[in-house]
């Protein structure tokens, strides 16, 4: 009820910062990428991927039961010393940097094509960062009032998304099990890129006010994102077939002009009325997490320099995002970025518990 | 909760100075010598009345009014005061009494008027005198009697001209503070409601009074907005929007923080969930703190009528405060960029209607918003035939006129039309200025960027709101951070018997309202 001061959020705006920086831009690409390798099981794969983001949940927990006062950067730094934590640190603010701009760019590309055809590029992509930088600006509590708010707006977008439910032919999601073990296994390695996002707990662990919580509303978060996904792949399997889906670069764009409505004409219009919303949530998510990462690491007064920062990370968001010369090369970037989730999201806390686990009481005394 | 400090001006002292201008002195006894310090302030005003007497005796006790002309209830002043003393009291037979003090035997025996108090130094008999009081001076006592007769011409209370309702009281505040806080009182006769009085302006000497709860306001909001009053360091203030500006968390933000209304049953149930009432005197405007963006699109009426109805007319005032702001905008949107979304008819009677017309639709719409928000400010100041004249002549001439001299097409007519309606709908004079200023640049963003504009506007519009405090409190909420509870009360009303529970966005001591919920203290 009350707000502390500060800048703490509370448990249930966790569940939401989490989904809102799991589900962006790639809900629209997504099936595509996982039937692409698993076929018809691409809806088994995406729910068995959630062990992932469960695992690299439970770990952060773990770790930031040890240390729960401890922000992110602080937390390196205790464990593997100052120039050690500072390297690991900047590599995270490298990788959300790298994530983010490869997100900015898929999602300045898709409103070029379908919206503004002749705005130059640049342009977009600088519309998108201003949204990020003056969200994040405001601190992390305003953060998880507006994923709060943009969780609650976009289930109307979710739920035209799901209208062409009556197209749907249930004989394209058969036979079960075609692809393989293999072939699910590959699959749900692609799969569990796509709950990248989880990772932010990193970060924000020591903001959320009531720690005995954060593991219930992570899961019911992954939950909710799984739940989503995996309407959304069945969808746009039964509606277009495996193989129709592989012609459609965003097949969820797709979707939306399958069915015809009187006087709104087209399900878009609905849709894009929230569109920054969607594309800018977990860009203002994780570009806040770096910032705050980076103003610690810099031992700056948070208040007074982070927007500043922001404006820098932000910077080289745009800069990046502009980089590549083509859509395909994005995608390829994309790829990347997601094998870097396995290292952010795993391999992170994997090697901080096994630090802590060594350094053992010592840790807390350093501080 | 952001404290709102100011740094000591480096006048501070002076204004200091300027306060304690007036000495500070014990005052003599003798009334010659108190006559002959008053007189460089008596002789600079003239609408100061000295009205010299004697109470019979031997010696006959001499003794002066003094008040200013038509503050003060006349009839009151001679029936009361000088009536009594004059007929009626000898100063023998107050001597008589065998009071100790002469002065306390004078008003306890002779003078009628309810409120009395005693002074006795120079620079609160000044005060007194400029702040209306009548004061009574005495030959040969030290201390002067100072009588609350306040009165004078004031207007009427009369229907609140811009918060009309059809189910409730027909009482507007009025220009008399005392008068506002009585028509409170009349409608809250709880002892917990208090009311402090502070001067605001070191030269208007402004009284303003705050109201609220005890025992239902949050002490920590309470004693924050009293030292916002407090911090507030300008010679003079007039309205009770001086008030608001110097108390605000934003003064950038385009949206209304304070909450103003005229209607004293609008404010009671706001102090019953533990805001905090603020009335400044000579304005019939309170303000309330803190405020909600919700607050800003209910209206007393909805609480009146039943729930269903109140409930649907809330609903189509978020309706209308969307129309309001985006509803040009996504026509310019949808017509240069995406005709695609527009169904195939409409498409072919929109390019029709603007064939004629020689510029782009931004330019067409711009132009007739510009033209209406300018008809509107001009029939605002008008006296109100001329200004119904202004408004029909260009409602139904200049519009007819712009159609058939090609500057616009009628389609853009129409559509300015209802956003402007729709902005009217509104319950609350600030959200409507909010949303006439807010029209315009997400016009020109649509115009820009199309609908890709418009989703960007709402975006910003959307962050900033969340990130706006009243007095510290979100103002969002309950939308965001989202407050379940408060949902009951926001786009819909429930019903009033299932509202058991206070508002949890605006901090409170006290959550229960109603019921026997099985924490109350009925069953304890």
């Amino acid at each position: 009820m009350k707000d502390k001061a500060g800048s703490t959020i509370s448990s249930k705006q966790l569940i939401f910062l989490i989904i809102g920086s799991q589900i962006g831009i790639r809900l629209l690409y997504l099936p595509r990428e996982i039937t692409g390798i698993a076929q018809e099981d691409a809806w088994l794969a995406m729910l068995i991927a959630t062990i992932v983001p469960i695992v690299s949940l439970f770990l952060i927990d773990r770790l930031g039961k040890r240390m729960p006062e401890m922000g992110f950067t602080q937390m390196s730094q205790a464990l593997f010393g100052r120039f050690f934590g500072s390297i690991l640190i900047i590599l995270f603010i490298v990788y959300v940097i790298g994530f983010e701009s490869v997100v900015v760019r898929i999602f300045s590309e898709v409103t070029k094509l379908y919206l503004l055809p002749r705005t130059p590029l640049v342009v977009i992509v600088f519309m998108f960062i201003f949204t990020v930088v003056y969200a994040g600006s405001k601190g992390a509590r305003v953060i998880g009032r507006l994923n709060e708010l943009l969780f609650y707006l976009l289930l109307v977008n979710f739920l035209v998304l799901m209208i062409p439910i009556g197209e749907a032919d249930y004989t394209n999601l058969l036979p079960v099990g075609e692809a393989g073990w293999d072939g699910i296994g590959r699959g749900v390695l692609i799969a569990a890129q796509y709950y990248a996002g989880i990772e932010i707990l990193l970060v924000f662990y020591s903001l959320v006010n009531r720690k005995d919580e954060i593991l219930k509303a992570g899961i019911i978060a992954t939950g909710i994102t799984a739940v989503l996904y995996v309407v959304i792949v069945l969808i746009c399997e039964s509606v277009f077939g495996v193989a129709g889906m592989q012609h459609q670069l965003f097949p969820g764009l797709v979707l939306l002009k399958v069915v015809q409505i009187p006087v709104i004409e087209r399900l878009e219009f609905i849709f894009l009325f929230f569109w920054m919303g969607m594309g800018a949530r977990p860009a203002i998510n994780m570009g806040f997490a770096a910032s705050l990462s980076l103003t610690q690491l810099l031992k700056l007064d948070e208040k007074k320099y982070l927007p500043y920062l922001l404006m820098v990370i932000g910077l080289a968001m745009y800069i990046l995002a502009l980089l590549p010369p083509n859509l395909l090369t994005v995608f390829d970037m994309a790829r990347y970025a997601g094998y870097g989730f396995y290292v952010i999201g795993i391999v992170y806390p994997l090697i901080y518990l096994i630090m802590a686990f060594a350094r053992g009481g010592k840790v807390k005394q350093s501080a | 909760m952001k404290k709102i400090s100011r740094k000591p001006l480096a006048d501070d002292q002076a204004w200091k100075e300027a306060k304690q201008k007036i000495p500070d002195t014990q005052l003599p006894a003798a009334l010659n010598d108190k006559m002959q310090m008053l007189q460089p302030y008596l002789q600079k005003g003239a609408d100061i009345i000295t009205r010299p007497f004697y109470l019979e005796g031997e010696p006959p006790l001499s003794a002066v009014s003094i008040h200013l002309n038509k503050v003060i209830d006349d009839e009151a002043l001679n029936q009361h005061i000088l009536r009594p003393l004059m007929l009626n009291c000898r100063r023998e037979s107050i001597q008589d009494l065998g009071a100790q003090n002469l002065i306390d035997a004078i008003y306890k025996t002779s003078i009628t008027a309810s409120q009395i108090r005693k002074i006795n130094t120079f620079a609160a008999l000044v005060q007194t005198i400029f702040d209306g009081f009548t004061v009574l001076l005495f030959d040969g006592i030290e201390e002067v009697l100072v009588i609350d007769i306040h009165g004078g011409e004031f207007r009427a209370i009369d229907a609140p001209p811009a918060e009309q309702t059809m189910r409730g009281s027909r009482e507007g505040f009025i220009e008399i503070l005392d008068v506002n806080i009585a028509l409170v009182r009349r409608r809250l006769r709880d002892p917990n409601l208090v009311v402090e009085k502070t001067l605001v302006g070191t030269r208007t000497r402004t009284q303003a009074a705050i109201l609220y709860i005890a025992d239902i306001a949050d002490p920590k909001i309470v004693s924050e907005v009293k030292s916002r009053i407090d911090q507030m360091n300008l010679d003079g203030i007039v309205a009770s929007g001086y008030v608001e500006q110097f108390i605000e968390d934003n003064p950038y933000s385009i949206f209304p923080q304070t909450f103003t209304t005229e209607r004293p049953d609008r404010m009671v149930p706001l102090l019953l969930e533990g805001r905090i009432g603020i009335i400044v005197n000579n304005t019939p405007l309170a303000l309330v703190v803190p405020a909600l963006f919700v607050q800003f699109i209910q209206a007393s009426e909805d609480y009146y009528e039943r729930s269903i109805f109140s409930s649907y007319i809330r609903i189509l005032r978020y309706l209308a405060l969307l129309v309001a702001i985006s509803f040009p905008a996504l026509y310019i949107a949808l017509l240069s960029f995406q005709p695609e979304l527009i169904p195939y008819d409409l498409v072919i009677s929109f390019s029709r209607a603007r064939s004629s017309v020689p510029f782009p639709v931004i330019v067409e719409a711009l132009v007739m918003e510009i033209i209406i928000q300018l008809v509107i400010e001009a029939g605002l100041r008008l006296p109100q035939q001329i200004g119904q004249t202004v408004g029909v002549v260009s409602g139904i001439i200049l519009g007819q006129a712009a159609i058939s001299a090609k500057l616009a097409s009628p389609i853009v007519i129409l559509i300015i039309s209802v956003s402007i309606i729709c902005t009217y709908a509104l319950p609350s004079a600030s959200m409507v200025l909010t949303t006439r200023l807010l029209r315009l640049p997400i016009m020109l963003l649509a115009a820009t960027f199309g609908i890709f504009g418009i989703s960007f506007g709402w975006m910003i519009v959307q962050t900033h709101l969340i990130g706006l405090e009243s007095i510290g409190v979100p103002y969002f909420s309950p939308l965001a951070p989202m407050r379940y509870p408060d949902l009951k009360d926001s786009f819909i009303r429930v019903f009033l018997k299932k509202m058991n529970r206070r508002p949890v966005s605006i901090p409170m001591q006290d959550r229960k309202r109603q019921g026997n919920d099985g924490k109350g203290p009925e069953q304890q």
